[in-house]
């Protein structure tokens, strides 16, 4: 398994929603809103909201090192 | 005297959320001489773009590229009648609109769009759904957006309103960022995420 390839992508996904709180769920527009759970088997099962997440996971892994720089933008 | 169309439901629990959250915006715009007139049907909303000058529009609910919606997410205004946005600034807090129907809106003489780029998103704590304005969770993205319709509801333009929505997550991201609240990370996370899209 390489890095950043599918597999890998989908079980780093997996391993950060895993430290969800159990009584909490993601609202994701008209999607609906959603726990852990769900969002663990939609990420597994390579849904079309399951890949969203997988970029919305890595958007945020990619973009938290940044965060200083863009909160200091005007 | 100024109008301003507001459009929100709450056939679920992301526009419940919603809809609590507008009633800061309700009082605040009634303060600042603004009459409010609500709508969440695409007749009466439509009806009202159409024949009333309304110069501000709030659209709270659901949507997509092409779209935002109001209850049981029937279409109020898409890219096919986008020009019902003409002489007006909006406001679309739905996910994803500013791509397409934002565009398309200017296009056709709209003002002013304020939109996402992609999915508007929230976490909420089960316990909480009932009462939304004391869900912790939801609070930092859902005060971050209403400042944008606080912003455009005292007179500010859309790139005042935008700048000043880029900086008022600082103060909640920090707060998350030290917190050890078990929501804290999730609420950084769609602080970002939001942040990222406007």
């Amino acid at each position: 398994m390489s890095f950043l390839d599918d597999d890998y992508m989908k079980e780093l996904v997996i391993a950060r929603l895993k430290t969800m709180p159990p009584n909490m769920k993601l609202s994701i527009g008209d999607h609906g809103s959603f726990d852990k759970r769900e969002l663990i088997r939609q990420v597994d099962s390579g849904t079309a909201l399951g890949q969203e997440t997988i970029k919305s996971q890595i958007t945020l892994i990619l973009e938290a090192p940044n965060i200083a720089k863009r909160l200091r933008e005007p | 005297m100024k109008r301003l169309l507001l459009t929100r439901t709450k056939h679920d629990t992301t526009t419940h959320y919603l809809h609590e959250y507008c009633r800061e915006l309700v009082v605040e715009a009634e303060n600042k001489g603004w009459k409010v007139e609500e709508a969440n049907s695409a007749e009466d909303v439509r009806s009202r773009l159409a024949k009333t000058n309304c110069e501000l529009v709030l659209f709270n609910g659901h949507g997509n590229e092409e779209s935002v919606c109001g209850r049981d997410n029937e279409v109020l205004v898409n890219v096919e009648n986008a020009s019902l946005l003409e002489n007006k600034s909006v406001f679309a807090r739905t996910c994803a609109s500013l791509k397409k129907l934002g565009k398309e809106a200017v296009s056709k003489g709209c003002l002013e769009y304020v939109g996402y780029e992609g999915n508007f998103v929230f976490f909420t704590i089960n316990e909480m759904e009932a009462t939304p304005l004391k869900d912790p969770a939801a609070r930092p993205v859902l005060e971050v957006s209403n400042s944008v319709a606080l912003r455009l509801i005292s007179g500010s333009d859309a790139a005042s309103a935008v700048a000043s929505a880029r900086r008022k997550p600082v103060e909640w991201m920090t707060k998350m960022l030290a917190s050890r609240e078990q929501y804290a990370t999730q609420a950084f996370d769609s602080l970002l995420l939001n942040h990222l899209r406007l």
